[in-house]
């Protein structure tokens, strides 16, 4: 398990991606590492953007359990919004003008991970994402 | 980081991480395009949302004159990434 508290801040970015840096140089599992990342980054700039008066630090982590890999991200003072149920999809079909970039980071989540979980219990709101390892 | 320079045809060859961090300073590139564009991903090792995001709304503006960004030698993971966003039917993808 490899975990840390992250700032609530877009440009500690760079932070959580050492995290996966750490992770993946010691797990034998470079196929799944794209997902993880995308994941990471989406995830964490969701919640840094659209709670950004929140107090104190993202909690991030990364463990392997079994032929699993399960990230985490958790908000210790955030209102209860599941991203993964309660935002509407991106309309990927749409013709260009149509297009717009919002919802598309939680989409590609879902199409790249195997399993989400949202939880919301005490204002904390805990994401936990799984990919399998192959 | 994004490192972002013009190659001898004038294409824009993008080289690293187009990530949330990075995607301002793109923007700042792509959003003064005015013509149709190459763009080279041969260097590029990851997008996400924030990058689709830019390159998205360089291409609207760029349609509205009939003209669009041409995307090549994009690698597997990144070809997936514009596979589930449908951006592959909305960019010319070699």
């Amino acid at each position: 398990m490899i975990a840390a508290d992250i700032d609530r801040d877009i440009a500690a970015l760079p932070e959580v991606m050492r995290l996966a840096d750490a992770f993946f140089d010691s797990a034998s599992a470079p196929a799944a590492r794209y997902a993880v990342e995308l994941a990471l980054e989406e995830i964490f700039t969701n919640m840094v953007k659209y709670n950004e008066s929140g107090r104190g630090a993202i909690r991030v982590g990364i463990d392997r359990r079994e032929d699993e890999i399960v990230v985490t991200l958790v908000d210790p003072d955030a209102p209860r919004f599941d991203p993964f149920t309660e935002a509407p999809d991106t309309d990927v079909s749409a013709s260009l003008a149509e297009r717009t970039p919002g919802g598309l980071g939680i989409h590609l989540v879902r199409k790249m991970m195997d399993r989400i979980e949202y939880s919301h219990t005490n204002r904390t709101a805990t994401v936990t994402l799984y990919k399998r390892v192959h | 980081m994004l490192e972002i320079t013009f190659g001898a045809n004038d294409e824009i060859i993008l080289a690293g991480r187009f990530d949330a961090m990075e995607a301002e300073k793109a923007r700042r590139v792509f959003l003064t395009l005015d013509d149709a564009k190459t763009v080279d991903f041969s260097r590029l090792d990851y997008i996400s949302s924030a990058g689709l995001g830019v390159l998205l709304a360089a291409q609207k503006r760029l349609s509205e004159q009939g003209k669009g960004l041409r995307l090549v030698n994009v690698n597997g993971h990144i070809r997936d990434v514009f596979h589930f966003s449908g951006f592959d039917q909305v960019f010319q993808i070699e």
